[in-house]
């Protein structure tokens, strides 16, 4: 990977410090690079996002592994990964791309993409209140609404001290695999 | 009496009731006591495409707190499972990642974390330590009704993090609805996802895939589902009616928790185990 | 009893190797160095291997007086004949010694300051042993005549062919009940397409009528002992339940038995019955009963058979036998077996989802369908068929090799598939297509000729609808389409692995294998079918996954092997044995026990034949009497002495020849580094080495110590490992007392092939050196 390579369709080149901080960051989550790879398009064949969504997961690894980082980063392809897990199962080479689309997904919000759908959501509710949601009222098929205290279920555990809590999550939030 | 930390993660205590009522109601028939752990939170499963730093310190974090009590884990959820589990497992296999989160534990919140405990989940606490034997012993009330089991992703996979059961043809829950009188095979979309994590960022095709399931469990001729996972019930029991409409088919499947089934078949109460929460039909009851 | 030569002339070899050695190591550097010491004479050459270096050393040794020589090359294991042949027309063949400055200096270092002053302290090691050298002479041995050939697959049954024209007495030795092997199983066999049992039925024949040949069948090897030339090897023969004399193979007894038994042979296709013939134009053509089976045998019921067999053949009293076969050389030819994928995604539990041989089976015209490509759930021809490549093979989770054969198996399957379908969709699903050999490539147009769709791709899982119907979803990188396909009959190209017993058999006969299972050749491009042990040989899929043709090749070549090593009746063999000095020895009685060859007597004498020269005896004397004559206690000593003197920085890395030793030369071919403190001394065996032989290094300034020995199971001396392992620990409690810590003391089992894990063990040794200042 060096600077004789060129992509004549976007006219960029392979980022090679990307690509090294991939392949160490998968190296501390106890996973091989991806150079590995041999794109028998197994994980495609049965990714569960591209039944629907056109996630082409070998496709991805192929882009990596040439060091075309930059342009998964920007993709909304990696987030339709739904994180079943066929890819990483079924591997004969044991590579992961659902893990390394974490990672690069990872990235892409570090440096400022807006997180979608209901994303912001999510991470607010854990923030704010240590869950994703509020325990919700629901109906049962009589039409009854019913909340845990009506149940005699137990009061929700939550952390105790919501803002040491809120705090290290805030700050772990911005921090990469790549820097410990 | 055999204590375990009960921790429950976001879903099961913030909406899918069924399953909490069905597993507090039936859990001290097999000599359990479940501990609520006080100062919980969300396992992070939901935010590894946020930031894995963060994940993994939420997971430790919980992992922490039931250890501080002495006590082995059981967590009916299996996204929590796995989040928990490959945690675990990544802090004991990278010094790099161990000190960083155990050093955050520490400094922020006063956490020790270790690592040594062991977590389950319905499925192999039900077949591995509590045991075929003695749930057969419980049953009163034989289910006799053809029972699809769906596992769903996170129960059986990814293999080397060790999961409740294997990722081909995993046959636990099918060998627990046998004790428990009712009839089962398998079936080839048994491991076909429900689709819930597409929730977040893609609702209708998440509802797709949730109507898909349910149409093919439909067309085998099954009388009803069980499942392990608050979001598989999310998505194939309390949105059965919606993923009917997505995919345009008449859906109507009875689906139960396990944890309900082994109620149920234990004779306990209905409203006891929270079968009137399901929201699909409960024909086969009658 | 062995003394240093006072007044030596040492003629010390440096091989530039081209630049293989010279790029990193600095020859004129070390040539000037040595030069410095009087007593050798240094001389360079580029490549010290060929006909000029050879010469160099030739008029080296005639000029210049010299009695001993150090040769500094490439690894002993490569050209330690050619330089034996050299020296040996000027000196005895044993006064010399050789350093490894390539595979395991040159090639796993980049540091040239430190490579070179590693090649230093090597040289100067052996240079200090080869003082103490002193001349071997030799003995004339017996040798026997008579050979074992164990497998009657293609393979085998070659090499028998090879054997007996050459007039050998061969014992032809087969498991199953009929010789022939998997190849009697196909159908045609590329890349010429012709009928496999029209091509293997003819050396079957000729195998059963050849005068030299011994067929055993039902029979295997249970026990083994001996040493090359005068190997025992045990036979057990289970009955056949038939007069093989008597039966004409009428079939009648096939036709009235009453029980029904699933048929290995036509690999669950078929049936077949407690008492039958193999297969058509098996070899012998004998009725065999399955004795767990038939309710006579089992139960003492029916016993139709023997009532209406025309030629009373039938024997129900028959029993095991067992025979001693004394043989010179021994040929492994057990073959293999397709993998078994139950419980996978590939979902082989279902009737139409099959593998290559039993594809082969359906297309075979004596097969079970009658040359017919049948879908086994329905029995009707199939309108649509997947072939699916490496199911199994080139896969972390079962198999990481590629089993060599498949591509072309398969190609030439779809080929017959859509000349008996004509109007069948036929895909084939894979990730590359290997066809390397002669007319391969061109057998594999043939293949897109036959309008075979091609999908460059491989599915997830094989599923099945409601009605048990077989889908699947792959997605294909060539149409950039994600298809899903609904075919009629599955085959899988399975992986290949050994035969069931394969690993039993090794252990028995001591053979290598690798992590994969299949047998480990000696070296793998220039000894392909030798072993490790001496008039072993190994032929066939045994070794590895391969073609007819290459199974053809390795078992004549085998059989000029072993002509070559039984040429007569008798051999000189080399005293490279034990020596016991008799006014040292106390009669202790410790090596005679030690000895797993019986070659001490109670009279303190050796049995030069039997003895193997592990060195076990040498390390367990008390008194230092009994020595080996090709690795004397001095000459151990003075190597690690004189590595230690140019380097005291050094970790000690006693390995065994066969497979520490390997292990770091196929470090070296892989070109993985590791620290220059690693300096390896070569061994026969790690039994040779005593407690004081592993503190040693660490009195004269070592600052780690490793003994790599063979893995558990596998010592060729059968128990020098344990004994060695049991000594690590004696010697690390002893260096604890000493402050000098037992943790630099380590023990570790390797497999000869396993360079990644030399690699490793070396940096984890030289990392706790950092750690732990010198104290």
């Amino acid at each position: 990977m060096t600077d004789s390579v060129t992509d004549l369709f976007n006219m960029t080149k392979p980022e090679k410090d990307k690509y090294k901080n991939l392949v160490k960051e998968l190296g501390i989550l106890g996973i091989e690079p991806p150079n590995i790879c041999y794109q028998c398009s197994k994980c495609t064949s049965g990714c569960e996002a591209m039944k629907l969504l056109e996630l082409e997961p070998h496709s991805i690894m192929a882009s990596a592994k040439a060091g075309f980082i930059d342009e998964i980063m920007q993709s909304d392809l990696i987030w339709e990964c739904i994180g079943c897990y066929k890819c990483r199962e079924r591997c004969p080479q044991k590579m992961s791309p659902v893990d390394l689309m974490y990672i690069i997904k990872n990235w892409s919000v570090s440096s400022g993409k807006q997180l979608p759908g209901d994303y912001p959501k999510i991470l607010q509710g854990i923030l704010s209140t240590g869950y994703t949601q509020n325990p919700l009222d629901v109906r049962d098929k009589k039409n009854n609404t019913w909340n845990r205290d009506s149940l005699g279920l137990p009061k929700l555990k939550r952390p105790i001290d919501q803002k040491k809590f809120t705090e290290a999550i805030s700050k772990l939030a911005t921090e990469g695999i790549g820097e410990i | 009496m055999k204590k375990l930390g009960l921790y429950l993660g976001c879903t099961i205590p913030t909406e899918q009731y069924g399953y909490e009522m069905s597993i507090r109601e039936i859990m001290p028939e097999f000599d359990i006591e479940l501990v609520d752990l006080e100062n919980a939170s969300c396992c992070g499963a939901p935010l590894k495409s946020v930031n894995l730093i963060m994940q993994m310190y939420l997971s430790a974090r919980n992992i922490a707190i039931c250890e501080s009590k002495g006590l082995d884990m059981y967590t009916p959820c299996p996204q929590c499972h796995l989040s928990l589990t490959e945690t675990k497992n990544r802090l004991k296999d990278s010094e790099k990642l161990r000190e960083k989160i155990v050093k955050e534990l520490r400094d922020y919140e006063g956490l020790k974390y270790k690592g040594d405990l062991n977590i389950y989940h319905t499925v192999d606490l039900f077949y591995d330590k509590i045991g075929l034997d003695v749930i057969k012993k419980k049953v009163k009330k034989p289910l006799e009704w053809n029972i699809a089991c769906h596992y769903g992703c996170q129960t059986v996979r990814y293999s080397d993090a060790g999961r409740p059961d294997i990722a081909e043809h995993p046959s636990k829950m099918e060998k627990i609805i046998k004790v428990l009188g009712g009839k089962t095979q398998d079936y080839s979309e048994k491991l076909n996802c429900c689709g819930a994590p597409l929730m977040i960022t893609h609702k209708e095709s998440a509802l797709t895939k949730a109507g898909e399931k349910l149409k093919a469990i439909q067309d085998r001729n099954f009388d009803a589902t069980a499942i392990v996972c608050p979001f598989g019930g999310r998505m194939l029991d309390s949105k059965q009616e919606k993923a009917g409409s997505t995919i345009g088919e008449k859906l109507d499947m009875p689906v139960f928790y396990l944890t309900q089934l082994i109620g149920l078949a234990m004779d306990k109460e209905k409203n006891k185990l929270g079968i009137d929460l399901n929201l699909s039909s409960s024909k086969v009851l009658s | 009893m062995n003394n240093i030569d006072k007044d030596p002339k040492i003629g010390v070899f440096l091989c530039h190797c081209g630049d293989n050695i010279a790029d990193t190591v600095k020859i004129k550097e070390l040539k000037k160095e040595l030069s410095k010491n009087k007593e050798l004479v240094v001389k360079d050459h580029l490549f010290m291997c060929s006909e000029s270096g050879q010469n160099l050393i030739l008029k080296t040794l005639t000029d210049e007086n010299i009695d001993r020589v150090v040769v500094a090359s490439c690894s002993p294991k490569h050209h330690w004949n050619i330089f034996k042949n050299c020296i040996q027309q000027k000196l005895n063949p044993y006064m010399w010694e050789m350093a490894n400055i390539r595979e395991q200096c040159s090639w796993v270092h980049s540091d040239k300051e430190e490579a070179t002053k590693k090649a230093l302290s090597l040289i100067t090691g052996a240079i200090n042993k080869v003082k103490y050298h002193e001349p071997i002479g030799t003995k004339e041995v017996h040798l026997n005549r008579d050979v074992l050939v164990i497998g009657a697959g293609i393979a085998g049954m070659h090499a028998s062919l090879e054997l007996a024209d050459k007039d050998f007495h061969v014992y032809l030795v087969e498991k199953s009940p009929s010789i022939g092997g998997n190849m009697t199983k196909l159908g045609r066999t590329f890349p010429t397409d012709d009928c496999s049992m029209c091509t293997v039925s003819p050396i079957m024949n000729e195998v059963n009528s050849h005068p030299n040949i011994e067929l055993m069948t039902l029979s295997e090897v249970v026990d083994f002992s001996g040493r090359p030339g005068e190997y025992i090897a045990t036979v057990s023969t289970t009955p056949r339940y038939v007069n093989p004399d008597k039966c004409t193979g009428c079939r009648l007894c096939t036709e009235k038995c009453p029980v029904s038994i699933p048929s290995d042979y036509e690999l669950g296709l078929e049936e077949t019955k407690a008492i039958h013939i193999p297969f058509d134009s098996c070899v012998p053509e004998i009725a065999v009963i399955e004795g767990d089976a038939c309710l006579k045998i089992a139960k003492g019921k029916c016993g139709i058979c023997e009532k209406i067999c025309p030629a009373d053949a039938i024997e129900y009293n028959q029993k095991a036998k067992a025979r001693k076969l004394k043989i010179g050389a021994v040929t492994v030819a057990t073959g293999y077996q397709q993998m078994d994928l139950s419980g996978t995604e590939y979902n082989y539990e279902h009737p139409d989802v099959i593998n290559g041989l039993q594809l082969e089976r359906m297309i075979t015209p004596s097969g079970p369908t009658g040359g017919k490509i049948i879908c086994p759930s329905t029995g009707q021809a199939p309108k649509a068929v997947t072939f699916i490549q490496c199911a199994g093979s080139r896969d972390q989770r079962h198999k990481e090799y590629c089993s060599n054969i498949c591509c072309m198996y398969s190609s030439k399957n779809a080929k017959i598939t859509r000349s008996k379908l004509p109007d069948a969709v036929i895909n084939m699903c894979y990730i590359d297509i290997r066809a390397p050999g002669r007319r391969y490539e061109e057998y594999y147009r043939m293949l897109r000729e036959a309008d075979v769709k091609m999908i460059m791709g491989r599915p997830s899982e094989i599923m099945e609808d409601q009605n048990g119907k077989l889908y699947f979803d792959v997605f294909d990188k060539a149409t950039d389409k994600f298809l899903q396909i609904k075919p009629d009959l599955i085959v899988l190209a399975t992986a290949l692995e050994p035969s069931k017993g394969t690993k039993e058999m090794a252990e028995l006969l001591h053979l290598q294998y690798g992590m994969d299972g299949f047998l480990s050749p000696l070296h793998v491009k220039i000894a392909p079918v030798d072993t490790t042990t001496e008039g072993i040989y190994i032929v066939g899929t045994a070794e590895a996954p391969k073609s007819i043709q290459a199974c053809i090749t390795d078992a004549a070549s085998a059989a000029s092997r072993t002509a070559t090593l039984l040429k007569e009746d008798k051999s000189i063999i080399d005293l490279t044995t034990a020596e016991i000095d008799s006014e040292k020895c106390t009669k202790c009685g410790r090596c005679i026990e030690e000895c797993n060859y019986s070659a001490i007597t109670d009279d303190y004498e050796i049995i030069d034949i039997a003895c193997r020269g592990c060195g076990k005896c040498v390390a367990v004397c008390p008194e230092g009497a009994i020595d080996i004559r090709h690795l004397t206690n001095n000459q151990l000593k003075a190597q690690v002495d004189g590595i230690l003197s140019v380097d005291p920085d050094s970790i000690i890395v006693y390995a065994t020849e066969t497979c520490g030793y390997t292990a770091a030369d196929i470090a070296g071919t892989s070109r993985r580094e590791y620290s220059t403190k690693v300096k390896i001394v070569k061994l026969p065996c790690v039994g040779r080495l005593s407690v004081d032989d592993m503190i040693y290094p660490f009195e004269k300034g070592a600052k780690g110590v490793m003994v790599v020995a063979c893995p558990e199971g596998l010592c060729h001396y059968i128990d020098g490992d344990a004994a060695a392992k049991e000594k690590v620990q004696e010697a690390k409690k002893i260096l604890d007392k000493k402050n000098i810590g037992g943790k630099k003391l380590r023990f570790v089992p390797i497999v000869s092939p396993d360079g990644i894990k030399f690699q490793k063990i070396c940096q984890e040794e030289a990392a706790k050196i950092k750690e732990v200042p010198n104290d």
